[in-house]
């Protein structure tokens, strides 16, 4: 932690700074509606900023904003045929399940890109993140093992890298599996 | 305007719609693994259906964005909270359910 606050006010660190700055700023906004006291919001956002910054030092991998939209889109769609699949097994009295445990390879670096993954595919259809070995292997649970639970964990490792910029180094990695 | 309300209507009660059936899925689901299922994904898209329904009303942007903060937290709270219960779970060796029809393969 010392390290890190000697290493000064480099580019990233500035980078890091100016964009959590502006997220606290939107968050205070947010929260406090159309009557904002900027002049209690501000210096309160500047501190903080700077104890996030302190604990959390710059990540390695930079979302690219222009890219949520079309992420949100995928993910909305998604869950809506989540929610849709799960009620649909829920309500058949049959009960419809064929739960298994896949292992899965990831391409995606360690970091925040996996967790991402991670979180986004427990709330994708019929699948569910259990474990993960060594940063690199996924146990899914999934709810149908008939489905393509690797393709659709594929597309949404493709879509994460998308939205962190990461395709190049992804898709020489994405054609071997 | 009578048009939104229906709309707004129809997003609300499908919205609780979808909790009712999460609540039956942690009901009806054989193992802790096919149950965190049911409650992650049917009350996320309900809280979306029911946020979206307010979305509708609200009056202003900053509320509007609330309400969709509100979503996105608990959207990666619960995906945090099914991946912990599911982790825990193997981790103690729970094994997964089966389907006894299924098991010639």
């Amino acid at each position: 932690m010392a390290e890190q606050g000697k290493a000064g006010w480099n580019a990233p660190r500035v980078r890091a700074y100016g964009f959590r700055l502006g997220l606290l700023l939107l968050l205070w906004w947010i929260l406090s509606g159309s009557t904002s006291d900027w002049w209690f919001g501000l210096p309160l956002a500047a501190v903080t900023a700077g104890f996030s910054l302190w604990l959390t030092p710059p990540a390695r991998f930079m979302l690219r904003p222009l890219r949520f939209p079309a992420f949100a889109i995928f993910f909305l769609w998604q869950s809506l045929l989540a929610g849709w699949d799960v009620a649909r097994r829920t309500l058949h009295p049959g009960l419809p399940l064929r739960p298994e445990i896949l292992h899965l390879g990831l391409n995606l670096p360690p970091g925040a890109p996996t967790w991402w993954l991670m979180l986004t595919i427990s709330l994708l259809p019929g699948t569910l993140s259990v474990r993960l070995h060594d940063q690199q292997i996924l146990e899914v649970h999934c709810l149908d093992s008939r489905l393509d639970v690797a393709g659709s964990v594929r597309e949404t490792e493709v879509q994460i890298a998308r939205l962190y910029g990461l395709q190049a180094a992804f898709s020489s990695g994405g054609d071997r599996a | 305007m009578i048009l939104l309300d229906w709309v707004q209507g129809a997003l609300l009660l499908s919205g609780l719609g979808f909790f009712l059936v999460g609540t039956v899925g942690l009901l009806r689901f054989p193992d802790v693994y096919t149950r965190v299922h049911a409650l992650t994904k049917a009350d996320n898209l309900g809280l979306g259906l029911i946020v979206f329904g307010l979305l509708i009303g609200a009056d202003s942007v900053p509320v509007a964005l609330k309400l969709l903060l509100i979503w996105g937290l608990a959207l990666i709270a619960s995906a945090t909270a099914g991946y912990l219960v599911a982790r825990a779970a193997r981790r103690r060796g729970v094994r997964p359910w089966k389907a006894r029809n299924w098991e010639d393969d």
